[in-house]
């Protein structure tokens, strides 16, 4: 049994180190390139600014940013936690619905209504528009 | 009686990958003066923690590890440190570091002691048949109200035959299970939890201190 868990995250593993290795290679063989007068490297004030659409940079990296971003966080946080208690469900739902039949739906179902209750105060409540009535007026 | 847990050179290896990559994600956190660069190093951290939950086959609470602390904290503070007026300069040095030392050694000390002094063996308390349900798994049979277990698979029967994993190889799903069963009432009401949390974050960040025209918005909504 455990054999097969460690070898499912193997496959994991392995994935990852690509995803990871690829990247980091075309960097590296790019950097190196230049030793061996493939890659000029001629770098300039220009090159070396931060590309911001195609305009000159107005700030440095570290600009503020506008604190109304925090709502999409938040509502981010709490949709994720709701993800994590839908997963173990999912993961099992086929022979739970063999087993108790309607109730393994309708006991997510119930869950999701209430968390949608939330959805909608928040959706009311404007903290999803990102101009209001207040910056009309 | 064999352990419940057999460590192969795979699990030692994976182990102290994870660990080393915990514990020096969390170095570069103490000592970035970057702010910023404190708060991706802390995700790193979170990263490898939850590495080590799935060494340890507790699947959901990696899963929950990797989607709560490295998805939705890690974006909470990179949006929290992205407010703040002023990043480049960095943290300023702590004030009172002495203190933060004590408690420090205080809190490790408390750990280590708990460590130290548990009997990490209860795996032998358990019967030999429940140790065999946790690993190699076991079967339900019936469905509804109406359940039964077996640890080996029923032949000849018409009722609902459902093989489970152990709860030691597959946890996710056996979370699952009891969050529909036995603790369906809890988990809707976590789904309420999640509202209020929901809300209070929302009424939190109205209103801003400085004037009442935002309330006069608030009523004509």
């Amino acid at each position: 049994m455990f054999e097969d868990y460690f070898r499912q995250y193997a496959l994991l593993i392995i994935f990852a180190a690509a995803a990871v290795t690829v990247p980091i290679g075309m960097l590296t063989m790019s950097y190196l390139a230049q030793f061996i007068k493939v890659r000029p490297s001629r770098p300039t004030a220009v090159k070396e600014s931060a590309y911001e659409g195609g305009m000159p940079p107005f700030s440095s990296r570290p600009a503020r940013f506008n604190f109304r971003y925090y709502y999409y966080a938040l509502l981010f946080v709490v949709f994720d936690v709701e993800t994590v208690f839908l997963f173990p469900w999912a993961v099992k739902y086929g022979v739970m619905s063999q087993q108790f039949g309607f109730a393994a739906l309708g006991a997510v179902f119930i869950f999701l209504i209430v968390v949608t209750v939330g959805y909608a105060y928040a959706w009311r409540k404007q903290a999803l528009e990102w101009v209001t009535n207040d910056d009309r007026s | 009686m064999t352990p419940v847990m057999e460590v192969s050179a795979l699990t030692t290896i994976a182990f102290w990958a994870a660990s080393a990559m915990t514990l020096g994600f969390a170095a570069i956190v103490v000592t970035q003066r970057d702010v910023f660069r404190a708060a991706i190093a802390l995700a790193g951290s979170f990263l490898g923690v939850g590495i080590l939950y799935f060494v340890l086959s507790a699947e959901f609470v990696g899963v929950v590890q990797i989607l709560v602390y490295v998805g939705a904290i890690s974006v909470l503070m990179a949006f929290a440190v992205m407010f703040i007026q002023d990043i480049a300069s960095g943290s300023r040095p702590a004030q009172g570091r002495l203190v933060g030392v004590a408690a420090a050694v205080l809190v490790f000390a408390a750990l280590a002691f708990t460590a130290y002094n548990t009997e990490w063996s209860s795996q032998n308390e358990l019967s030999p048949d429940a140790v065999v349900a946790l690993t190699e798994g076991y079967y339900e049979v019936g469905e509804g109200d109406d359940i039964r277990v077996e640890l080996t698979e029923p032949a000849g029967d018409n009722d609902v035959v459902v093989a489970n994993g152990g709860a030691f190889v597959e946890s996710t799903g056996a979370v699952g299970v009891l969050l529909v069963r036995e603790y369906m009432l809890a988990f809707e009401i976590i789904g309420l939890l999640l509202v209020a949390a929901l809300i209070g974050g929302l009424l939190l960040m109205r209103n801003p201190p400085s004037s009442n025209k935002t309330e006069k918005g608030d009523a004509s909504v």
